[in-house]
């Protein structure tokens, strides 16, 4: 008897190492705090859509031309390759442009989703100023529509492909400051 | 080794491989709400889509050969889980060249999805994702808007994306 009991309770120990794995199914967690007090209170909202963002992004064909290394040119005279070129990506129409229409100082983080594991994209803003994808635009108060804060940065692809292809999706997140 | 032993070693075996198998599926093969866009526009415009008043109209400079799309949006989204409806602000001018197509997400769960809104086009109201009706609950959430944008004639998906933050505030 108590051989069969081990062995019921010992398999349900087994099954039960599944259970953590349905943590995620659990009721999205809000960010409503419970506090100690209840307090009445009246609120103002002036704005209950809270702020709005107004940003334009533009950018070009987003079109990249791999060239790989080739074997150069054969010298008779010493047998070997000469001028082997080294592997070239070609861009065209590879700048982001981002203008802040709100009135509240935005920055625009780039990132890049590569469809192709063995290359890399970077992006430089256009000014040379270090980032790391980051365009920092000021808030358009007080500036006309067409001189609002405006960044650019270009985006470039290294590493290789073997074939045409998707090269991934590149992103745009604004950020309230 | 009696055969008693023997049977439950193996019917141990058989349970453990069981639980293994089950934590791998729940952890990587689940079917999740995560977002996946279409390549192409979605077929429909958004029956929610209403004209921007006074939209100012131009034009946004664009490189040769390349595209450009007006976000707008306002950072704050409410719901009524009572008319499972979200109400919020988004719009594409019509200087934006994209159509577009937005969801609301927190973390990788969507909570709504328009269909397509056309330049000069906006959206106020738009129904909770089925999943999210039963997972939302009362108070607030950070969640992310994300606009994906979309050819006006071919309907091929654009290589950029773009999004941002948005509170979720969720009421009975």
């Amino acid at each position: 008897m108590k051989k069969i009991l081990a062995i019921a309770l010992t398999l349900a120990l087994a099954l039960c190492l599944a259970v953590p794995a349905f943590a995620d199914e659990a009721t999205l967690s809000s960010n409503t705090t419970l506090t100690k007090n209840i307090t009445v209170s009246g609120t103002y909202d002036e704005n209950p859509t809270g702020e709005v963002i107004s940003v334009d992004v533009s950018w070009g064909t987003m079109s990249f031309t791999y060239t790989p290394a080739n074997d150069g040119t054969w010298n008779p005279a010493t047998h070997a390759y000469t001028n082997v070129p080294d592997p070239v990506w070609t861009p065209t129409g590879n700048t982001i442009t981002v203008t802040n229409h709100s009135n509240t100082a935005v920055d625009a983080e780039l990132s890049f989703a590569k469809a192709v594991d063995t290359i890399t994209g970077t992006f430089t803003e256009t000014s040379g100023t270090a980032n790391n994808g980051k365009l920092e635009l000021a808030t358009a108060e007080d500036t006309e529509v067409n001189e609002a804060p405006t960044a650019t940065a270009t985006f470039t692809v290294s590493g290789s492909i073997a074939e045409s292809d998707d090269l991934g999706t590149i992103t745009v997140t604004i950020v309230n400051k | 080794m009696s055969k008693r032993i023997l049977i439950s070693i193996i019917a141990l075996s058989v349970a453990f491989v069981i639980s293994v198998s089950v934590s791998i599926w729940a952890i990587f093969f689940r079917d999740r709400d995560e977002v996946l866009p279409p390549d192409y526009s979605p077929q429909d415009t958004d029956d929610n889509q209403i004209p921007i008043p006074d939209d100012p109209g131009g034009e946004i400079q664009t490189p040769e050969g390349g595209s450009a799309v007006n976000i707008t949006y306002a950072e704050n989204v409410t719901v009524d889980l009572s008319d499972e409806k979200a109400t919020l602000y988004y719009a594409n001018p019509s200087r934006s060249g994209q159509n577009v197509a937005i969801a609301v997400v927190v973390g990788e769960e969507v909570v709504l999805r328009s269909e397509l809104i056309t330049p000069g086009n906006m959206v106020t109201s738009l129904p909770l994702a089925d999943r999210a009706k039963k997972k939302l609950t009362v108070g607030s959430y950070n969640a992310e808007i994300i606009v994906y944008c979309y050819h006006p004639e071919t309907g091929e998906k654009a290589m950029v994306d773009t999004k941002g933050t948005v509170i979720l505030t969720v009421s009975e």
